[in-house]
């Protein structure tokens, strides 16, 4: 069942919305070559212990850390470890907060110093991608409509959708109802209304739509190892049109 | 994060034999809220449940007694480092702390596991 939020719960979600965004920002300045995604995790922890929040994933079906760090060919729920950053990388960072009871999820990928032109592309066109479909988040569309502006796009800069992980809908849940895949046919699937809350994730591959999942049951990566980017946010749709609970702006 | 694929699968809770869980191991935390932490064994409370301390949220004046079902041994410290242990009233928390850091730093242990987060 797709549970719909009242204003008030949308307010709760916002503040959870902002402390995620605080959290990517203080990641994204930290973000050069030779740091290690262990070192990220701490900084969006602290961000998010400091503005009163809870880290979403910790612990979530087991996830061991704060945020999800994916690099180069790792497309989503990278764990951050040791590893350290080198110049050309590109890393997604993907962060969830849980704040008044509502959860909001949000995620970016960013250049580590100066990266390769198919990595700039893949990351602007993914970016974008999202911004086709939150487009799309309006009251009477249908969910197809968001999964189709995507997958078009994307299509159309000759990059690939991820078919095995979906966007959601969240709120009280991380995980609710429905699912958010980014590709899909327009005018099917649920008739947006106002009060749905969206997690809308595109994950884009540069070389095949193909991926696999390591061995630590969490990290999926493209199977032929080509670049990955990723980029979320948590979207309300309202009779004024959708809103981007986990926007920069106060 | 993106749902769907394999990640939907419940996943495995390893388990340990008794034996080599004892004060000097160091264990990560499988299960509980703590779930992914990284924790030095100070004492074997009974045949299910020792007490575990990072140094940093759990010290040693009040350590986290768990249950060894939820533990997962990782390694333990060097013999000369065990001898602190004689008296675990007397190991200090920054001790711990440096153990575990060392420890991390040494076998490349997932993210958060390490103290000193946050």
């Amino acid at each position: 069942m797709i549970t719909l939020k009242s204003d008030q719960e949308l307010k709760l979600m916002r503040e959870a919305g902002k402390i995620v965004m605080r959290a990517l920002l203080e990641v994204k300045e930290r973000v050069r070559p030779g740091i290690s995604t262990v070192e990220l995790d701490r900084v969006a922890a602290k961000c998010i212990r400091k503005s009163g929040g809870i880290a979403a994933f910790k612990g979530y079906r087991g996830f061991p850390a704060t945020i999800c760090a994916s690099i180069n060919e790792q497309v989503v729920h990278g764990i951050p470890s040791v590893r350290r950053l080198s110049e050309g990388d590109i890393i997604s960072v993907d962060v969830g907060v849980l704040k008044g009871g509502y959860y909001a999820d949000a995620a970016m990928t960013f250049p580590v110093g100066k990266v390769s032109e198919t990595a700039r592309l893949l990351m602007e066109v993914t970016r974008i991608a999202l911004e086709k479909g939150i487009e799309q988040a309006q009251e009477g569309n249908y969910l197809g409509d968001i999964s189709h502006a995507i997958q078009t796009y994307v299509e159309k800069h000759g990059f690939f959708v991820v078919r095995e992980y979906v966007g959601h809908g969240i709120g009280k849940q991380m995980h609710e109802e429905p699912q958010v895949p980014n590709f899909g046919t327009p005018k099917t699937g649920p008739v947006l209304r106002p009060g749905m809350t969206l997690a809308i994730e595109p994950m884009v591959n540069a070389g095949t739509s193909d991926v696999e999942l390591l061995g630590d049951g969490w990290t999926v990566v493209t199977k032929d190892g080509s670049l990955s980017a990723h980029f979320e946010h948590t979207v309300a749709i309202t009779d004024e049109g959708p809103i981007v609970l986990t926007a920069c702006s106060e | 994060m993106a749902t769907g694929g394999e990640q939907a699968q419940e996943m495995e809770v390893p388990t340990l034999v008794l034996e080599v869980l004892s004060p000097g191991s160091i264990v990560q935390s499988v299960a509980g809220r703590d779930s992914g932490n990284l924790y030095l064994v100070i004492a074997q409370l009974d045949d299910r449940f020792v007490l575990i301390v990072d140094g940093q949220t759990r010290r040693v004046a009040n350590p986290k007694k768990k249950n060894i079902k939820h533990l997962k041994l990782l390694g333990s410290l060097e013999k000369e480092q065990c001898s602190v242990l004689s008296d675990p009233k007397k190991i200090a928390d920054a001790a711990i702390r440096q153990f575990l850091q060392a420890f991390c730093e040494k076998k490349e242990v997932d993210a958060s596991a390490c103290p000193n987060r946050m």
